[in-house]
């Protein structure tokens, strides 16, 4: 019986993921994870640190409502407002980064040089945040199906943890498997190509401009309220 | 590079321009409004009984005079609309409207839309426990409510319009047969 649940608490995660309502963010996420063409182990590392986000995310917010600290009506409704509204200025910031428009904003071209390196070359902690981000940014279908279907399910099989968390992980699982496969078809072209290095600065400014278009997007949908 | 400093600049002002916004209409939502436009919602009646003027259908049954004992059948949703919260809306409409044309005829169901974004529905929101797009069911007995319930399936079945209108139609049958 623990089982059937555990499974069904997998699968409205993937179910949360594959509607189209997260599919802007999910876009985002994959051109994210996978843009590390070159490194392989990158790729990987980063879409286990964005599962973790995710997963760590939806654990604590399953926590606080399961606890009754906070009332789900509550945290469900400033989620779905107030997050997708930071989402849109955040994402075009962090596009900027990635398209590295800011070097010449930064004071000391040193200071810019080393910290755009280490940008660039991380971004583990980054995967990390971009799960925590994203899974905050609940929209009409996340919200219904985690306040409404996983958190009465975790409650009836009393798994406060486990439930939350394989529901993160089902959340996060298409987007991995996604990057992946896309970070290895484009290291296959650029292998054929001879260009990897080449391949891999187009990924990240892929990625950068991908940042700002669904930055416009949720800036123009949530503040502006014209789409 | 001098395309950089254009989109860069041009980015950063749109930016800060938006948060601007997001800051302007976050005060002006939290700030009590002087013009009593705070106040307790105002009444209007319909047919025979009162309904907040909220709850004015923007794409429902309401010309026609509703009965005192009546199940009204809500969709509520909030100013962001996302393929499957319209597809909720539109297989939850089509089936009151095709399976029970006349019980909406003579009154004695009601199907309504309310945004739950607009100030004065706010109160639904605490009332149903809101916390996404619902359909919600609602019984009225001499012009006042005395049950309801969140059809929560609804998201399980989005993507089989079938079982969707069928779980509509079964629960509002389930409701008319146990209001006599």
């Amino acid at each position: 019986m623990f089982l059937i649940g555990a499974a069904s608490a997998l699968w409205l995660g993937i179910l949360t993921s594959m509607s189209p309502c997260p599919l802007a963010t999910n876009i985002a996420a994959i051109s994210f994870i996978g843009r590390h063409v070159v490194d392989a182990r990158r790729v990987f590392i980063s879409g286990i640190a964005y599962t973790l986000g995710r997963m760590i995310t939806y654990l604590v917010v399953g926590i606080v409502v399961v606890a009754g600290a906070l009332s789900i009506l509550g945290v469900a409704n400033f989620l779905q407002e107030s997050m997708n509204k930071l989402l849109g200025p955040l994402l075009i910031v962090v596009g900027m980064f990635l398209l590295e428009l800011f070097r010449l904003n930064i004071s000391g071209p040193v200071a810019s040089s080393q910290f755009l390196e280490k940008a660039g070359k991380g971004g583990i902690l980054g995967a990390g945040l971009l799960g925590i981000t994203f899974a905050l940014s609940f929209c009409p279908v996340s919200a219904a199906l985690f306040f409404g279907s996983l958190i009465p399910l975790a409650v009836q099989h009393q798994s406060r943890v486990i439930f939350p968390s394989l529901y993160g992980i089902g959340t996060a699982l298409p987007v991995v498997i996604f990057a992946i496969l896309t970070a290895f078809g484009a290291r296959f072209v650029g292998k054929a190509f001879d260009s990897l290095r080449k391949i891999e600065r187009w990924a990240r400014s892929i990625t950068g401009a991908v940042f700002i278009l669904i930055g416009i997007y949720y800036t123009l949908a949530y503040i502006f309220n014209v789409l | 590079m001098k395309i950089n400093n254009i989109l860069s600049i041009g980015l950063l002002v749109f930016v800060a321009i938006s948060v601007a916004v997001m800051i302007a209409n976050e005060s002006h939502s939290n700030q009590p409004d002087d013009d009593g436009s705070n106040e307790e919602p105002a009444i209007i009646e319909t047919g025979s009984q009162v309904l907040p003027t909220g709850t004015e259908p923007e794409n429902g049954t309401g010309t026609q005079a509703l009965l005192p004992d009546r199940l009204t059948v809500y969709y509520f949703h909030g100013r962001s609309r996302c393929g499957p919260c319209t597809t909720l809306e539109r297989y939850a409409q089509e089936t009151v409207a095709n399976n029970f044309a006349d019980s909406i005829e003579n009154g004695t169901i009601e199907w309504r839309v309310v945004n739950v974004d607009q100030p004065e529905n706010v109160e639904f929101v605490e009332k149903y426990l809101l916390y996404t797009q619902s359909v919600i069911v609602s019984e009225i007995r001499d012009g006042t409510e005395v049950r309801w319930k969140n059809l929560d399936k609804i998201w399980n079945l989005v993507n089989n319009e079938s079982e969707y209108k069928t779980y509509i139609h079964d629960e509002v049958s389930a409701w008319m047969e146990d209001n006599g």
